[in-house]
């Protein structure tokens, strides 16, 4: 299964674990992610509130370079999914955008038509991929592992592509078919606050502090997430909750990807990408770091 | 948050502009879109929230919110290279704040030399080859004024 493969910036930088191993959990699947050859930002939240015409421009340059491959485009940052998927969206149903974007997309010599779907990693892992395959990799459960299934906002929203809106429920499928246990997450589709963690961290640290109690009280070993700016804001923000509310959270926060790697035996650091943590993991990967081993062997 | 979205509406139709354009409510809008999924009437308030910041920056009234500091910061670097360095907009983002949330600085450095010490801090900036095409298309915005180059013109200090 080939996709054109859209990284974004933050999983090249801060959040490096995130790819590393979404690369190799979805080469154990089959998933051939094929990068996009000089792509460039997609703007996230930021660039749209300045500039609206522009933003979708900035999309619409990587659409318009993907397009020539006629493969959908799999995406692992949940902001660049949703920037690429609405200026998708957007460009299809307002023909003045499009003739604008096309327009400015001319002067380099790019046009794009709209053919192109926009996914997300964790869609094409449970729809496309799916149990059996899923399962038939699995080479150590993570029997007793409960996490709490955290997909953030825009994995879902606004357009609910592959499962609801507000209560989803794919990131729990999947877990399952590894072996490991999600517990019950209301908050699993709430805001950790964003960059809000920066302009305004009064506000974010109080959703993030929302969001630890949730996961500690329903009992989770660690949460894991499918977006690099909540990962970073939920592990790297513990100290600072801790200091204000007097709380004492320590709850390891890792990528989906990342409990896949261990499921399928991989190499703990080059592949499942553990060991740059800011909250310790080992006391929760032991069990089947274990099994890793002995199958090594 | 200075007004609730209720009372954005409101006072919109109040016709309040400017006490509209110069709150932080906007600024304050993560993007979870949850107000757009939920609202009954299939209104895109998300969407709404983004042409509210886009303009209060036009008419110069939201130089003083943190987020509009951070988003000018981004589209400067993005046009200049083309992706986010995230270490370089969180520093830049730092050092134009750094006279009125002076402690912000000192903790983004905090957690800059944590990241550093897990390894995880990203070295050097990577520019892309297309970063000359994304000029072209910035010039041939101006020329055909389909959008003002704001980002410019705020740091020319014209307003």
């Amino acid at each position: 299964m080939d996709y054109t493969y859209f990284p974004g910036c933050s999983v090249k930088g801060l959040n490096k674990s995130y790819e590393i191993s979404a690369l190799s959990a979805s080469k154990v699947l089959g998933v051939n992610l094929l990068e996009l050859n000089d792509w460039n930002c997609c703007g996230a939240t930021a660039y749209m509130s300045i500039y609206e015409l522009r933003a979708h421009i900035l999309a619409a340059r990587n659409l318009a370079l993907a397009e020539k491959y006629n493969r959908d485009i799999a995406t692992i940052c949940p902001a660049c999914y949703v920037v690429l998927d609405k200026t998708n969206r957007y460009i299809c149903e307002n023909k003045e955008l499009r003739e604008n974007v096309n327009a400015a997309l001319g002067e380099i010599n790019l046009k794009y038509y709209g053919s192109l779907k926009v996914r997300h990693l964790l869609d094409i892992i449970v729809n496309d991929v799916g149990e059996e395959a899923v399962k038939s990799k699995v080479t150590a459960p993570l029997k007793g592992l409960k996490v709490a299934p955290y997909y953030g906002c825009q994995t879902v929203r606004p357009f609910g592509a592959f499962d609801d809106k507000e209560n989803p429920q794919t990131m729990e499928q999947l877990l399952r078919w590894i072996g490991a246990e999600p517990v019950k997450f209301p908050l699993k589709a709430k805001c950790c606050g964003g960059m809000q963690r920066v302009t305004n961290e009064e506000a974010a640290l109080k959703l993030i502090e929302r969001l630890l109690k949730a996961a500690s009280r329903s009992g989770a070993d660690c949460i894991a997430t499918a977006c690099p700016l909540c990962q970073m804001n939920l592990e790297a923000s513990q100290d600072r909750v801790n200091s204000i509310f007097g709380t004492h959270y320590s709850m390891p926060t890792l990528y989906f990807t990342q409990l896949l790697g261990l499921a399928f035996g991989r190499p703990i650091e080059s592949e499942v990408a553990l060991g740059q943590e800011l909250v310790a993991v080992d006391k929760i990967i032991e069990p089947y770091k274990v099994s890793v081993i002995k199958r090594e062997r | 948050m200075d007004y609730t979205p209720r009372e954005i509406i409101a006072s919109l139709r109040a016709e309040m502009v400017d006490r509209v354009l110069k709150s932080n409510t906007m600024w304050l809008c993560t993007s979870c879109y949850l107000c757009t999924v939920r609202c009954p009437a299939g209104i895109k308030i998300t969407d709404f929230m983004y042409e509210l910041k886009r303009l209060a920056i036009e008419y110069g009234l939201g130089e003083h919110q943190g987020a509009a500091i951070l988003a000018k910061t981004f589209v400067e670097l993005v046009n200049k290279y083309g992706r986010i360095p995230e270490m370089k907009l969180m520093a830049t983002y730092g050092m134009k704040t750094s006279k009125t949330k002076p402690g912000k600085l000192l903790s983004q450095a905090m957690l800059g030399l944590k990241l550093f010490r897990r390894g995880r801090l990203p070295l050097g900036v990577e520019t892309i080859k297309g970063v000359e095409d994304l000029h072209k298309i910035d010039r041939w915005l101006v020329s055909k004024k389909m959008e003002p180059n704001l980002v410019e013109r705020s740091k020319g200090g014209e307003k």
